[in-house]
């Protein structure tokens, strides 16, 4: 389902007016986020990324994403290729991001569905059939006229899985998806990602996170990425079964 | 085998445009002083340009072919120069607030193409802007008595519809250049600068120097405010704007296609670098 071959990523650096000045015509200084990953994500599995901040995981997801594009190396989702065939590859993914200024604060959460939804090729009674499925779903459907912008860091995280889920994606990808949601709420959450989406609907979960609590729980397949490049790669069981401390396996990983 | 209603590109796309324009209506009507507060300026900017046509001589060189009414000639080329300011800023602005509110990304990340998110994020605007020109002509006839009876609807029509595809191409230029730059944008300020100084929105273009009138003429607000003049108060028709109506169509021609290029390679650019979430 996703093939991930040689992928580099290297974000280029703003210039300072120093090197404007000294060097106008030499290449711009590089900072290499991700070297040369090689992964494969079957349809279904839950697979957690962990490792320090900067570590590149994000970049990672978003290029599976099509948010961002390699520098070298191809990412495939379902057989489209993110560079030459972005937009088909983008149509079985969708993203929940931990940014909480991705939605329009001055609309409600509904009309913020409303509109990503028709921007997914979504209209009319079944759109708004689905908006009220998710709200519901979500636990945001008691918030039909709140402004986003009053929204708590909570409902921004509820709202972007609504958002996520808008397209009916068989790839979900999440980044750090209960980092805003307390303990309960972060608990309720895991459970209906595993079974709901998971189990259920057989989607691929792709979720970013520090917490190995959390990992363990959410996924069934455990990759750290340190300084840009892929430290451990192991089955949640094999995890567990060599590692029976989860914070063993993860400094290892890291070290 | 035939497409379904709902799987028609075209239905799709106007319901995109449509879903736009909701958007921008329900953020405006959030912030009601708005528009109220915009339509008033440009009435008053219009009372200020009526006392100083009061000053100006109706035998002017570049005045006497439109009868030498000075509060009329100012009324079109302020109020039509203000609309293709707003064709022509507004995709970078939309960009730029995009940018800061963190949508763009989310935006980008749809089903929807670049060039479309891009075409349909100014539409409402663009509609708000019509209706202040109109509001503007129709204060600036009823209040100030600018004669506009003598328009041909169908060539100013024709006319608008050119200029504004002309300034379209020239504001997703713009916009393609903040992709890539974010900030400062010297595109945008030169084509702007520009169609102000040669266009000719508030004296006759025949007033400048000959050097100066050379370079009017390359300059499609030059065009589009003369034809737009001819067709409001002279009620001259296409057939006699085939020339200006031509190098308008040229440029609309030329810049449509060459814009969404642009800004399509503008967005895998920043793709590739990770500079579309900034700003």
């Amino acid at each position: 389902m996703i093939e991930i071959s040689g992928l580099s990523m290297k974000y280029p650096l703003p210039r300072r007016y120093r090197e404007l000045v000294l060097g106008p015509f030499f290449r711009r200084r590089v900072k290499t986020a991700l070297y040369e990953i090689n992964l494969s994500i079957a349809k279904g599995e839950r697979v957690g990324f962990l490792g320090p901040n900067g570590a590149g995981k994000t970049t990672l997801l978003k290029l599976i994403g099509g948010l961002l594009l390699p520098t070298t190396g191809t990412v495939c989702v379902n057989g489209y290729d993110t560079m030459k065939g972005n937009e088909n590859a983008r149509k079985s993914v969708a993203m929940v991001m931990n940014e909480e200024r991705s939605f329009y604060w001055r609309l409600n959460g509904r009309e913020n569905l409303e509109f990503f939804g028709a921007l997914e090729n979504l209209h009319g009674s079944a759109l708004r059939k689905k908006i009220d499925d998710l709200l519901d779903l979500v636990g945001l459907s008691g918030q039909p006229k709140t402004l986003v912008g009053t929204y708590s860091s909570g409902m921004k995280q509820r709202l972007a899985l609504a958002r996520g889920l808008l397209s009916d994606p068989e790839i979900l990808i999440l980044d750090e998806p209960t980092r805003a949601l307390d303990p309960s709420s972060a608990l309720e959450f895991s459970e209906f990602l595993v079974q709901n989406l998971s189990k259920d609907m057989n989607k691929s979960l792709l979720i970013a996170t520090h917490r190995l609590e959390e990992a363990s729980t959410l996924c069934t397949r455990l990759c750290i990425l340190k300084d840009g490049r892929i430290k451990a790669d192991s089955n949640i069981a094999d995890v567990k079964r060599d590692f029976p401390d989860l914070m063993d396996f993860y400094v290892k990983g890291v070290k | 085998m035939m497409r379904s209603k709902k799987q028609n590109p075209v239905y799709l796309l106007s319901l995109k445009a449509w879903a736009f324009m909701k958007r921008d209506f329900r953020i405006a009507t959030s912030y009601q002083l708005q528009f109220i507060l915009t339509t008033f300026n440009s009435l008053f900017i219009l009372a200020m340009l009526f006392f100083i046509g009061k000053m100006v001589n109706p035998q002017t060189p570049g005045l006497a072919r439109f009868g030498g009414n000075y509060f009329a000639f100012v009324l079109i080329g302020y109020g039509f120069y203000q609309y293709f300011q707003l064709a022509l800023t507004s995709f970078a602005g939309t960009i730029q607030s995009d940018q800061m509110s963190g949508c763009l990304e989310a935006v980008l990340g749809t089903q929807t193409k670049p060039e479309e998110a891009i075409l349909f994020s100014s539409s409402y605007g663009m509609l708000v802007a019509l209706v202040q020109l109109l509001v503007i002509f129709i204060f600036g006839s009823l209040a100030f008595k600018a004669d506009l009876s003598n328009i041909n609807v169908f060539s100013t029509l024709i006319t608008f519809m050119l200029s504004v595809m002309v300034f379209t191409g020239f504001g997703i230029l713009s916009a393609a250049f903040i992709v890539v730059n974010k900030k400062g944008d010297p595109l945008g300020w030169l084509i702007m600068t520009l169609n102000f100084v040669f266009g000719g929105a508030f004296f006759p273009i025949e007033q400048m120097p000959s050097w100066m009138q050379n370079i009017a003429s390359f300059i499609p607000a030059t065009y589009a405010l003369d034809s737009l003049r001819m067709s409001i108060m002279n009620g001259t028709g296409i057939v006699a704007l085939a020339r200006p109506l031509g190098i308008l169509s040229l440029w609309a021609l030329c810049l449509l296609p060459l814009s969404f290029t642009l800004f399509r390679r503008s967005i895998r650019r920043a793709k590739k670098e990770g500079t579309m979430v900034l700003y």
